[in-house]
């Protein structure tokens, strides 16, 4: 049922509405309540490293990014529904970031087909999201059958989370923060009072 | 246009790239949003899109519509995605981070609300346009860019910080890996490129079998 409910709110990501209601600083919190699961300091970490990398990516036109929203959903669905250590459903996560996008690459091919066969605009449009519901639903199931047959998932040297950091830190700093150097630091002050005040 | 139907437009403007293809990008949205009013390569941005139907409205050749369909994408990539969207990401982390996970709606909520009103007042926005040169070249769209990328600056600075202060915690328990991490992550920063999955996949892969 999750991995329905998890399929749905996907297809916001790249197919219709475009709330951002897939994007991972608001799903993973979202699904931690919905399943009645802690949201503890594991799921904040997969948050926030997928809320940088979500962040630091812009599709433009016929480029496609990894889709870090499926990513997230399927580090989520590995770590609380199968007890995958954080650093395997990041990593797996990270994979299906990458499949997600071939998932979409493929679709828009399937489009092609879809609309040569069906006239009418609307019952083409939910013909697409159909196929879309589907093929997420059918990587989200994959996912699943990973993190029920891969026993190996459940455990990790947890010494090795720093090395998680290694794409976040190369996305956070090739963006352009020179020229808004003076902005940041403000922020930055203010991420120090936060760490005093408020997270300490 | 009266309001049964701008609510109809309004409903079928969520569903502009449901369809999108390689051959017409958008155009086939555009075919169900106009009712096969504006059809074939069409590539702009899905929320400004209303905008560009009231605007194209009594009908225009190719050329202007490639023209508004261009400009939108170039001011909804700059307002929307780059400054809009992160500012909504990066505070729903801040929230996250101080007040605790149930805070991340509030974000979410102004950010459907900000989407949805320029979803639902765009056609009518369009179509008091006359020439495509004033569509989006108002002030108030430079000035509400330059606003948003400053807030957007801010917040990252309060989240890259706590990133940064997350990696620093580790110096307790995993000194060497923090080291080998800043310098792989730093050779990446300074050529300017994406650290490679594989890549990623392999060195942790390594780091589990020396373990």
């Amino acid at each position: 049922m999750i991995i329905l409910i998890i399929s749905l709110l996907n297809l916001d990501t790249r197919t219709a509405f475009h709330w951002l209601i897939a994007e991972p600083v608001f799903l993973i919190p979202i699904l931690s309540l919905i399943a009645g699961i802690p949201f503890n300091d594991n799921l904040l970490f997969l948050t926030m490293m997928y809320l940088i990398l979500s962040v630091n990516t812009l599709q433009l036109g016929r480029h496609t990014p990894p889709e870090y929203t499926a990513g997230a959903s399927a580090s989520f669905i590995l770590y609380a529904f199968f007890n995958a250590d954080v650093v395997n459903a990041f990593l797996l996560g990270l994979f299906a970031s990458y499949l997600a996008d071939y998932i979409y690459t493929v679709r828009l091919t399937v489009n092609q087909y879809i609309m040569k066969a069906v006239k009418n605009p609307g019952f083409a449009a939910f013909m697409s999201l159909f196929v879309g519901f589907i093929a997420y639903a059918g990587l989200f199931r994959l996912t699943a059958l990973a993190g029920s047959h891969l026993s190996f998932l459940r455990s990790s040297n947890s010494a090795m989370m720093p090395l998680l950091f290694i794409p976040v830190l190369s996305k956070m700093f090739n963006a352009k923060i020179i020229q808004n150097k003076r902005t940041m630091l403000a922020g930055a002050l203010i991420m120090v009072l936060i760490w005093i005040f408020i997270i300490k | 246009m009266d309001f049964y139907n701008k609510v109809i437009l309004f409903i079928k403007s969520h569903f502009i790239q449901t369809v999108m293809t390689r051959k017409h990008m958008q155009g086939n949205g555009y075919d169900l949003l106009t009712g096969g009013h504006i059809s074939g390569y069409i590539n702009s941005n899905p929320y400004l899109a209303p905008i560009i139907y009231g605007f194209l409205r009594i009908g225009s050749d190719s050329r202007t519509k490639n023209l508004i369909a261009s400009a939108s994408a170039v001011m909804g990539d700059n307002l929307i995605w780059n400054n809009f969207k992160p500012i909504v990401l990066l505070l729903a982390g801040v929230l996250l981070l101080t007040a605790g996970p149930l805070y991340v709606i509030i974000p979410l909520i102004i950010y459907i609300a900000g989407v949805s009103v320029l979803r639902f007042t765009g056609y009518s926005y369009g179509s008091s346009k006359e020439r495509p040169d004033e569509l989006f070249e108002e002030q108030a769209w430079v000035k509400s860019i330059v606003l948003l990328r400053t807030i957007k600056f801010i917040l990252m600075g309060i989240i890259y910080l706590y990133v940064i202060l997350q990696l620093a915690l580790y110096l307790n328990t995993a000194p060497l890996y923090v080291i080998i991490t800043i310098l792989i992550a730093g050779i990446y920063i300074i050529l300017k490129r994406d650290i490679d999955f594989l890549l990623l996949i392999v060195i942790i892969l390594t780091a589990n079998m020396i373990k």
